[in-house]
């Protein structure tokens, strides 16, 4: 219960400056961000609701190591936790632009095509704030930067290349900060956001979605009941009577 | 936590009292998914919460989700406590707060 709201605390009381620049983006990333349900209309929150759940999961797993990171790494690490999805909600033209660096082949159809969105977002994220950081008010480039690698870094990104992950990467004259462990983080908490008691039962109704892939995969989902942090390891609590949704989570 | 229900047609208000976090949330979705359906104006009385943590916090967001879509919803009687949250969380200015 006191981790609650840690890292957000933790920054507005050290560097009051930047946790307003951060607060100012949580309505910009939300916009931005709202523009996936064109690609996944039937997908699990990934807006306001699950910047809430990665930040809640990053505050867990930190826990007392929260005393060992500077406001920068504060700054990024919430700044990654907005963005980190902004590419699933990149435009028909920024998709092609980003296809077309990323050189992937053009999607068949839009089905192709928004699989193409999700199996890629976290280098769409990448390009989408390399095009668009100006509007989010970074302190610098370099602020950017950082950002943008935490992002790319949340989803099958080498975090050991010390060459594109620095441990120490220089937002500020003397300042750094520590680019695998905030992609780590953050690429842990989204893992980790899976529990069905995250998903607030109002909002979603099974029976509504139109594809038989999509039922099931949301009530392997919902078959999730908790995700348990212990200090030494991550216990996930799981139960269904389907023996196709307990196939898919045999080990 | 208690919740004090006034429903008059498409209109559901909501007072709240005591703490809003990860026991009590489950209280609150109940009631909203029992009662949501055809509101059209939402509105939350906080005047008595005492800490909202984050699983209360997703609650009032999803209300608003589904509220954005079919109506509107508003937070009334925000004390200290829980206003210091939605500003330092940045989620004041998504829910719709009257001061």
């Amino acid at each position: 219960m006191e981790q609650d709201y840690g890292i957000e605390r933790r920054l507005a009381r050290c560097a009051p400056e930047l946790h307003s620049r951060y607060r100012d983006c949580v309505v910009i990333s939300q916009k931005m961000l709202s523009r996936y349900e064109n690609y996944f209309p039937d997908f699990t929150d990934h807006t306001v609701l699950h910047s809430l759940d990665i930040l809640e999961l990053c505050n867990q797993l930190i826990g007392s190591q929260i005393e060992k990171l500077t406001a920068e790494d504060l700054y990024v690490l919430l700044m990654g936790a907005l963005f980190h999805d902004v590419g699933m909600g990149v435009s028909a033209s920024d998709f092609e632009q980003f296809r077309e660096v990323l050189g992937f082949p053009e999607p068949a159809d839009d089905n192709a095509r928004a699989w193409a969105v999700r199996d890629h977002h976290q280098e769409l994220s990448g390009l989408y704030l390399e095009k668009y950081w100006r509007l989010l008010d970074f302190p610098n480039e370099a602020y950017a930067k950082a950002v943008i690698q935490v992002c790319r870094g949340h989803r099958k990104t080498d975090l050991l290349d010390e060459k594109n992950y620095p441990p120490r990467f220089e937002v500020e004259p003397g300042k750094t900060v520590s680019l695998p462990y905030l992609a780590a983080l953050l690429c842990l908490a989204d893992e980790l956001d899976i529990s069905a008691e995250r998903n607030v039962s109002f909002l979603y109704d099974v029976e509504k979605m139109p594809s038989a892939r999509d039922r099931r995969e949301f009530r392997k989902h919902m078959a999730i009941r908790r995700v348990e942090l212990t200090p030494d390891r991550v216990v996930v609590h799981a139960w269904t009577e389907d023996p196709e949704i307990r196939g898919g989570y045999k080990m | 936590m208690t919740i004090t229900k006034n429903q008059n047609g498409s209109h559901l208000d909501l007072a709240l009292a005591g703490r809003l976090d990860t026991t009590t949330a489950p209280q609150l979705e109940a009631e909203l998914k029992q009662s949501i359906n055809g509101v059209t104006e939402l509105t939350l009385d906080l005047a008595g919460l005492e800490y909202l943590s984050s699983a209360g916090l997703r609650v009032l967001l999803s209300a608003q989700k589904v509220m954005n879509k079919q109506g509107s919803m508003v937070i009334k009687n925000v004390n200290e406590t829980i206003n210091e949250i939605f500003e330092v969380t940045g989620f004041a200015d998504i829910l719709t707060i009257e001061s």
